[in-house]
């Protein structure tokens, strides 16, 4: 969902940071802001400190320092229930002895919203997640699916000045994941409601957020749109958590605002533009469905940066054909379109890319 | 949640489901016909006895019904049953919520302070209230010291001194299941309430309690049942000033010796807390039922 530029800056988070002793799973200062109507994902591996972020947005952990605010008012001291926010849980946590529509009713009668206009909201509410048939069932009648469906009703009506979810869809599986997180984006365009989404999924964060923050070892590591996430890493870490996976150490030949010329073990490629200076030690790194194999016998396309190798191993991932190609002693991974005539994707090859594809990544 | 499943999953080495569990129960069947039935058999029949042998009669019943003294008796020892009840979940229940909690650092002192009235003698225990609430005890000295009040309190062989001694004598029956219950509660259900706009105390009534109420029926039960059915106690803080049931049963056997009579008073305390005891049971049941989704 693309915002225009002139919309306000809703949730400002400052400089945040908290340990937890030794433990791993602190965070030590991040800052982000988000737009009113913005999804946020926070995206990253177990322990890189999205969930301890989520839980000091939502006001469950108090920072060592470091400030948050929505439209402008400081969290500082506000406790969880005064913070207008809502929350959807990886585990669902619904209420066990409570039926759905009592479940959804929570968060409205907390809120102390009038009788009169409970059960309006509560029918709206369960008739976005397509539930109002389960009205009076009770959580454990209820599957996986259905049961992060109520979650998100129950969440949703009480109109959240903020949306949290954590990791929502991990416990549900694949498939149902692949829907839900469609029907979650929905909801969230529809509402126009400002949500930060925690998740170790990378498809689940390019397919939900508008901007995403890519953390790691409590700190953000890149923020960007997901095409800037996916399509432009800036780091190692961020490349091969985006599963780019061919990165090559070299060091900078030439370099100008057209591009940046490397120098490596198999060869030299031309690279996007970056500002490192000449004779600097870099790493860079290509996807691995940007590689293609030039057929010996075509005359099909070819780019700038190409090298010879030899293929090693060849796997069928029923969209593509994941290959193992072995160039100078370095190990490359390629994926390959699936064609009539595999036959082509064997023995010795020629590999090429273009120099868009190939990132420069930062120290 | 497929019970099929499960069925068919069932323990092979056993001959058959139903004769398997049979077997096993055997053992615990034959020890309760044994010392259990037998006994109340044995009792309900004396009950049904008149002093010089004839049978069967009604007399002894009738005596207790028709005397105010008797039934004032009763009235007592289900009145204090409960009231010690209430008072043991009120006091249990906050230490529950600390033993509950991982990260307190007294848990392991609180759990043995709480659990070492189990592993001493209830006579031992008993003389350490009639110490304690004595004209010269402890909390009368206490009072007085701390200028609370001038007279010294008369706690000891009133109705008051009992409740405290057997609310203290019973608690870790209360305070073990209603923790076991905190235990049980996913934290993110609480964390859910929160963000959800309820306050603490809203997701203390809300939530937290209506999620532990098994514990403090199970506890309730037990503690209950103890209550009505204690002996020791009653008799050394209440003695014959404050009657309760059991001291009246030993009175009317070992002084009177009425045995009887004392049957037919034991015939009416199993009765009238059976009869509590399983309304709880039968109300807690539908309730849980109803959580369960079956209604």
């Amino acid at each position: 969902m693309s915002l225009p530029l002139t919309s306000q800056v809703f949730l400002e988070v400052e400089d945040l940071a908290l340990s937890y002793g030794k433990s791993a799973f602190g965070l030590a200062g991040a800052s982000f802001s988000a737009r009113k109507g913005e999804v946020i994902a926070l995206l990253g591996p177990s322990g890189c400190g999205k969930t301890t972020l989520l839980n000091l947005i939502a006001g469950f952990l108090v920072p060592d320092h470091g400030s948050i605010r929505v439209a402008g008012r400081s969290l500082r001291g506000v406790p969880p229930h005064r913070r207008d926010m809502a929350m959807v849980f990886q585990n669902y946590a619904l209420f066990p002895h409570l039926s759905v529509e009592k479940n959804v009713a929570f968060g409205l009668e907390a809120h102390q919203v009038p009788r009169q206009e409970r059960e309006p909201r509560i029918a709206d509410a369960l008739a976005m997640v397509g539930l109002s048939d389960s009205r009076t069932r009770y959580p454990r009648q209820l599957s996986g699916g259905q049961q992060q469906r109520v979650a998100l009703a129950r969440a949703m009506v009480v109109r959240p000045s903020i949306l949290l979810l954590d990791e929502p869809l991990s416990n549900l599986d694949t498939l149902l994941r692949k829907s839900m997180r469609e029907e979650i984006r929905q909801i969230l365009d529809r509402t126009g409601i400002t949500a930060v989404l925690v998740t170790h999924d990378q498809e689940e964060a390019l397919v939900v957020a508008d901007r995403i923050l890519l953390m790691s070892n409590g700190k953000i590591e890149q923020i960007g749109t997901p095409e800037e996430i996916y399509e432009r890493p800036r780091t190692e870490f961020g490349a091969r958590f985006m599963a780019v996976e061919n990165i090559m150490a070299g060091s900078v030949c030439s370099g100008d605002t057209a591009g940046t010329t490397v120098n490596t073990a198999i060869g030299q490629f031309k690279c996007t533009p970056c500002d490192v200076v000449t004779g600097a030690n870099i790493k860079i790194a290509v996807r691995p469905e940007r590689m293609h194999i030039v057929a010996a016998t075509s005359g099909s396309q070819s780019y700038e940066n190409r090298v010879t190798g030899r293929v090693v191993r060849s796997t069928y991932h029923g969209t593509y054909r994941r290959l193992l190609i072995a160039v100078h002693g370095m190990e490359l991974i390629v994926h390959a379109p699936v064609s009539s005539d595999d036959s082509e994707y064997s023995g010795d090859v020629q590999l090429t890319w273009r120099p868009a594809d190939t990132h420069v990544l930062l120290q | 949640m497929t019970a099929g499943a499960t069925d068919k999953a069932g323990i092979s080495w056993l001959p058959g489901r139903q004769a398997g569990l049979a077997l096993l129960l055997a053992p615990a069947l034959v020890y309760y016909f044994v010392v259990l039935f037998l006994p109340q058999l044995e009792i309900a029949t004396a009950s049904l006895m008149a002093a010089d042998g004839r049978f069967p009669v009604d007399t002894n019943f009738r005596r207790f019904v028709t005397d105010p003294f008797f039934l004032s008796i009763l009235w007592r020892t289900v009145r204090l049953s409960v009231i010690s009840t209430l008072l043991a979940v009120i006091v249990a229940y906050p230490i529950a919520i600390y033993l509950s909690q991982p990260w307190r650092r007294w848990r392991a002192v609180v759990a043995f302070a709480v659990i070492t009235p189990i592993m001493i003698s209830a006579v031992a225990r008993s003389y350490g209230w009639v110490i304690i609430l004595g004209p010269a005890g402890l909390l009368n000295q206490a009072i007085t010291g701390l200028h609370l009040g001038t007279d010294p309190q008369h706690l000891l062989y009133t109705e008051t001194g009992l409740v405290i001694a057997l609310t203290h004598l019973h608690l870790p029956f209360m305070v073990l299941p209603i923790t076991a219950a905190l235990q049980q509660i996913d934290p993110s259900i609480l964390r859910a309430s929160r963000i959800l706009g309820a306050g603490s105390m809203r997701t203390f009534w809300r939530v937290t309690l209506p999620l532990t109420l098994p514990g403090i029926t199970a506890g309730a039960t037990i503690v209950f049942c103890l209550n009505g059915s204690s002996f020791v106690t009653p008799a050394l803080i209440g003695g014959a000033r404050i009657p309760m049931m059991s001291f009246l049963i030993y009175q009317q056997g070992l002084d009177v010796r009425d045995w009887n009579f004392a049957s037919a008073v034991a015939i009416v305390l199993l009765l009238s807390t059976s009869t509590i005891v399983i309304a709880h049971l039968i109300w807690s049941g539908r309730r849980q039922r109803r959580a369960a989704g079956a209604a």
